[in-house]
């Protein structure tokens, strides 16, 4: 066979691709020092999400919606020295930057009547005398800054719009822990969160991609047992991970808990190409080629490399496919950034195993122990790949019949795949984060926040009123608490006031109750300074979806029955996002699974030719899918950002499986095999588990991932990686036994053969007979 | 040489002069700004308030405002309407009567007070009075320049302000304080007064305009006195609950 215009081509151009390679690597390579983290999940979805737009103009029209909280535990938070540690707190955390205002029992406000004069003033200067009876005995005050038992008490620090939420967590933390309190301390809410996401993805971006390397580099080692099979697949794979992580800096892209698996996916699914590239190089001449005796170095780089181009591209192309599905599939924007640059890694790949290595390869003289298939000693694994091709042929209806088994339990389960959108479920349950939000649920009310814009003319006493019934419908919402307005601030000073806790009669009232109350922060974090606009907030202990979505949907039905009135009612907060970022996650689980179904099928269309074969390849993905939702939903892993991406990945990286051992059989059959299957099974099955294991082996890195969700996606793809596996390897042949002819799976005639399948399926026939 | 001597005399006198009048040290400077403060009997303007927050957003309320002596004034709202005839009372005993005609109710207000902002404006009721600053600071000579004084005034103990720390620059023919920074506990400059318009009427000085920075939140407010009166006579009777109510 003839070397093709690119395979001549890299070879003539082996030095320039070499110090190109180095000079990008390098710039490329530069760019990394400007790696950033981005953990904030609310940015995951679109800028212009209305939901996302509606909690920014909360944002910055009440003073931020970003909420640090520090939690202090005491035997009595009344006592003197513990209202002293709240009050060196307190001052310590204004002092931090970042902090715009901080809420505490040292500086809440407090309306009351003194001997007939009011009193706006901080909660302690009234003395700590009754203070515990007084306090404990105000909604306002009771299970929003101290437990109802009276042993917990929460600062609640206010972070500026602008300031950066994980910084600022970490100042916080600093200066209370230098501080030296006595007494347990609670770091909750979501810029703690954040701190500690971006900690953790730092930690494993840095941790898991060595250990990723090693173990793939491990399993080459233990696969092939040559130098070249191992440094070469590695280094091409370790250039291109570098090389998008660069292109990602560039395009200033942070990574974030779902990106940051890209240099993990890369080293386990672009290994393969090199793979296939340095096996290329070490095979003799295909039969029908000669291999002429005395052949140039440079001469039999091209040959080999002219052979091994194209199945590799389209190997590629089909992963590529799987993530590409999320760029089209998804709404929310670090999955399409994950489907954008881990297909963007797979091309690099697939670039970097066509031009360098066959450059590098060109230089190096044949391996050392090149020997021909048919002379080498049958290998150790070798009978129990015929074992199982015998089983696999005779027993074609029982392993259906299981298939089907497995297929139907799974689908059984897949109903109990809930959804997670959490951010405390990415960190272990024994974590300080975990017990700081436990802590919150059980004293405080939860932290996730709902939020009811207003508008209208708040003076306006029918205003008022409707949202003093908005609230009432809030409280009486299961889970919910804390639900508070300027109401409750109008209603204690009328009570201050006249003795009677009731909302104005006229406007005039509203703005006399309004003027007492002028220039107290809380009042600007729930009013606008026009009065034509109000903020009604809650809070919820419960971020379960169906609960997120049936307040939601009750709330939006409330709204609706009040009518045109005298004022208008939007729902936000973090429970609207969060809810918001699941129906994200089931819509694009549903569109990147028909996204990558359709492309896969193409893909199988293309290779086989036959609308039947196409329909079969996709057996064992579909297959695997059924299995992998199935495990999900017994072992209660969710589907959250991270998991979301397993379907349409294991399909692009299964499907591989698929066409490899459907190319081989047909091959098999137009080589005239007696037992095309048996023969399939022997050498595209032994190829087929060394993958499996390679890529399983890179991927089980992630299992010692410190978030959860990295974990949940390590262990999961590996089942998928297994799953695809083994059903290439008994489902297919089972299928293929049974219905083959029926199918019309046979062989092509010879003109279209010609066209471009003798390539590919010679091809792959030397490579998984000889992986070195 | 009669001439000659004469010349070296009134030359002598005038240098003996300069040389009597020694540099004013800090406590006297200090003295003579809160005199100037307080050299009118009485005084009545009316104030407009232009309240400017970080993102440009303004609001306006306008007031009357009597004072006589330092301590006695009592302030009325024009506008907003809905807050027309609320007014302040400030006693010489510290204490401050709120009436609120919406509800037709006088109501002294607590102490603590003080420190709060005026209406929603980034002046706090302590600032809408005449301050002595030589009862609650002590101050020391900053670098003058050639038109103003600059004094720090650190505030005396047992003495209670919100502010540890002022520095005021007074210009130095009229003891009119042009700017004020104000520092916290910790030493952060953390709001500032300018004033502007300073003029002479009824021989009193007064700056027209005043406006207040409040550098964490960026927030400002303007006050700008119009029909200016002083030492029209105000009737005692002017300052007390029953007139307020009126």
């Amino acid at each position: 066979m003839r070397p093709n215009g690119f395979a001549r081509g890299v070879v003539r151009l082996r030095l320039p691709i070499l110090i190109a390679t180095a000079l990008t690597t390098a710039v490329l390579g530069w760019f990394l020092k400007d790696m950033r983290i981005n953990a904030d999940v609310f940015s995951y979805l679109p800028d212009k999400d209305p939901a996302v737009q509606l909690n920014r103009y909360i944002g910055e029209q009440y003073g931020g919606t970003q909420l640090a909280v520090v939690g202090l535990e005491a035997g009595d938070v009344f006592a003197p020295a513990a209202l002293d540690t709240v009050r060196r707190l307190t001052a310590e955390l204004e002092q931090v930057d970042g902090v715009d205002w901080v809420t505490s029992l040292a500086n809440a406000l407090d309306i009351r009547k003194v001997d007939d004069d009011l009193r706006v003033a901080p909660l302690l200067e009234a003395g700590e005398e009754g203070l515990r009876e007084y306090t404990l005995g105000k909604p306002m005050y009771r299970g929003r800054l101290v437990s109802a038992d009276g042993r917990v008490t929460i600062l609640a620090c206010r972070l500026r719009e602008d300031a950066d939420a994980g910084d600022t967590a970490r100042q916080i933390r600093a200066a209370v822990e230098g501080l030296g309190i006595d007494g347990k301390l609670y770091f909750a809410g979501v810029p703690f969160q954040l701190a500690e996401i971006t900690r953790l993805v730092f930690r494993d971006v840095l941790v898991l991609v060595p250990i990723a390397a090693a173990l793939i580099l491990l399993a080459l080692a233990l696969s092939f047992r040559s130098v070249r099979g191992v440094l070469l697949p590695l280094s091409a794979v370790l250039i291109s991970t570098l090389w998008t992580l660069g292109i990602m800096n560039l395009c200033h892209i942070s990574f974030s808990i779902i990106t940051n698996i890209i240099p993990v996916v890369l080293l386990a699914t672009g290994s393969a190409y090199g793979i296939h590239v340095v096996s290329a190089f070490g095979e003799s001449a295909p039969p029908g080629d000669s291999s002429p005796p005395g052949e140039s170095r440079r001469e039999r780089a091209s040959r080999s490399l002219s052979m091994v181009a194209l199945p590799v591209l389209l190997a590629a192309l089909t992963t590529m496919a799987g993530f590409l599905a999320f760029v089209f599939g998804s709404y929310l924007t670090m999955i399409r950034e994950f489907g954008i640059f881990s297909s963007l890694g797979v091309l690099l790949a697939l670039v970097v195993s066509l031009t360098f290595v066959p450059a590098v390869l060109s230089y190096l003289p044949p391996p050392a122990a090149e020997r021909s298939a048919a002379g080498r000693p049958p290998r150790a694994g070798a009978r129990v790949f015929e074992r199982l091709g015998g089983f696999v042929l005779r027993r074609a209806k029982i392993i259906l019949t299981v298939g089907g088994a497995v297929a139907a339990v799974a689908i059984a389960f897949l109903p109990m795949v809930r959804r997670e959108v959490d951010v405390l479920s990415y960190f272990s349950r024994r974590t300080e984060i975990r017990q700081a939000e436990r802590m919150m649920k059980a004293d405080f009310g939860g932290s996730t926040t709902v939020q009811v814009l207003v508008e209208g003319d708040v003076l306006d006493p029918r205003v008022l009123a409707e949202m003093k019934r908005m609230e009432d419908f809030l409280k009486a919402r299961p889970n919910m608490s804390n639900v508070h307005s300027p109401v409750e601030l109008l209603e204690e000073m009328s009570f201050a006031l006249i003795d009677r806790r009731e909302l104005p009669e006229t406007r005039e009232q509203a703005a006399s109750l309004f003027f007492l109350l002028e220039g107290e922060p809380v009042l600007d974090q729930l009013v606008r300074p026009d009065r034509q606009e109000a903020l009604i907030q809650g809070t919820l202990a419960t971020m379960d979806a169906h609960q997120l979505h049936s307040l939601i949907k009750d709330t939006e039905v409330f709204i609706a029955s009040l009518g045109e009135g005298s004022c208008g009612f939007r729902l936000s907060g973090t429970a609207v996002i969060y809810s918001r970022l699941d129906s994200a996650i089931a819509s694009s689980q549903l569109w990147s699974l028909l996204a990558a179904v359709l492309f896969m099928f193409l893909c199988n269309l293309l290779l086989v030719r036959s609308l039947a074969g196409a329909l079969i390849g996709l057996v064992p993905i579909t297959f695997t899918l059924f299995l992998l939702f199935g495990v999900m939903g017994a072992t209660g892993i969710p589907l959250d950002v991270t998991t979301v991406l397993l379907g349409s990945i294991s399909m692009g990286m299964g499907i591989d499986y698929t066409v490899h051992f459907l190319s081989r059989y047909r091959n098999e059959l137009e080589r005239g095999q007696d037992n095309s299957l048996l023969a399939t099974m022997n050498t595209t099955g032994r190829a087929i588990l060394i993958n499996v294991f390679t890529v399983s082996v890179g991927f089980l890195s992630l299992l010692l991932g410190n978030l959860v969700p990295l974990r949940n996606f390590g262990l999961l793809i590996v089942v998928t990686m297994a799953s695809s596996g083994a059903a290439a390897l008994s489902l297919l042949p089972a299928v293929l036994t049974l219905g083959a002819e029926k199918l019309r799976i046979k062989a092509r005639p010879p003109a279209r053969r010609r066209a471009w399948g003798l390539k590919l399926q010679t091809v792959r026939a030397r490579k998984e007979e000889e992986p070195k | 040489m009669k001439k000659a001597l004469l010349l070296a005399a009134a030359f002598g006198l005038l240098a003996a002069g300069a040389w009597a009048q020694t540099p004013l040290n800090a406590g006297e400077i200090l003295a003579k700004i809160d005199a100037a403060a307080a050299a009118p009997r009485d005084q009545d303007f009316e104030a407009r308030l232009i309240l400017q927050d970080a993102s440009g957003g303004s609001s306006e309320r306008s007031l009357l405002i009597w004072q006589k002596g330092a301590d006695r004034r009592m302030a009325r709202f024009l506008s907003p309407a809905d807050q027309k005839g609320i007014s302040v009372l400030s006693l010489p005993d510290g204490s401050i009567y709120l009436y609120l005609p919406a509800y037709k109710k006088v109501k002294r207000i607590a102490s603590h007070v003080k420190n709060s902002s005026f209406a929603g404006t980034d002046f706090t009721y302590e600032d809408m009075e005449a301050v002595n600053y030589s009862a609650k600071y002590s101050p020391a000579l900053g670098p003058e320049d050639e038109r103003h004084y600059v004094l720090d005034l650190a505030l005396r103990a047992g003495q209670e302000s919100g502010w540890s720390r002022l520095r005021v620059w007074a210009l130095k023919d009229s003891f009119v304080p042009v700017t004020v920074e104000y520092y916290d506990r910790q030493g952060t400059l953390r709001r500032r007064l300018t004033s502007s318009g300073v003029e002479q009427i009824k021989g009193y000085w007064v700056a027209r305009e005043r406006e207040m920075h409040d550098l964490s939140s960026n927030h400002r407010t303007r006050m700008v006195l119009t029909n200016l009166r002083f030492d029209s006579g105000l009737d005692d009777e002017l300052f007390t609950t029953r007139y307020l109510e009126r």
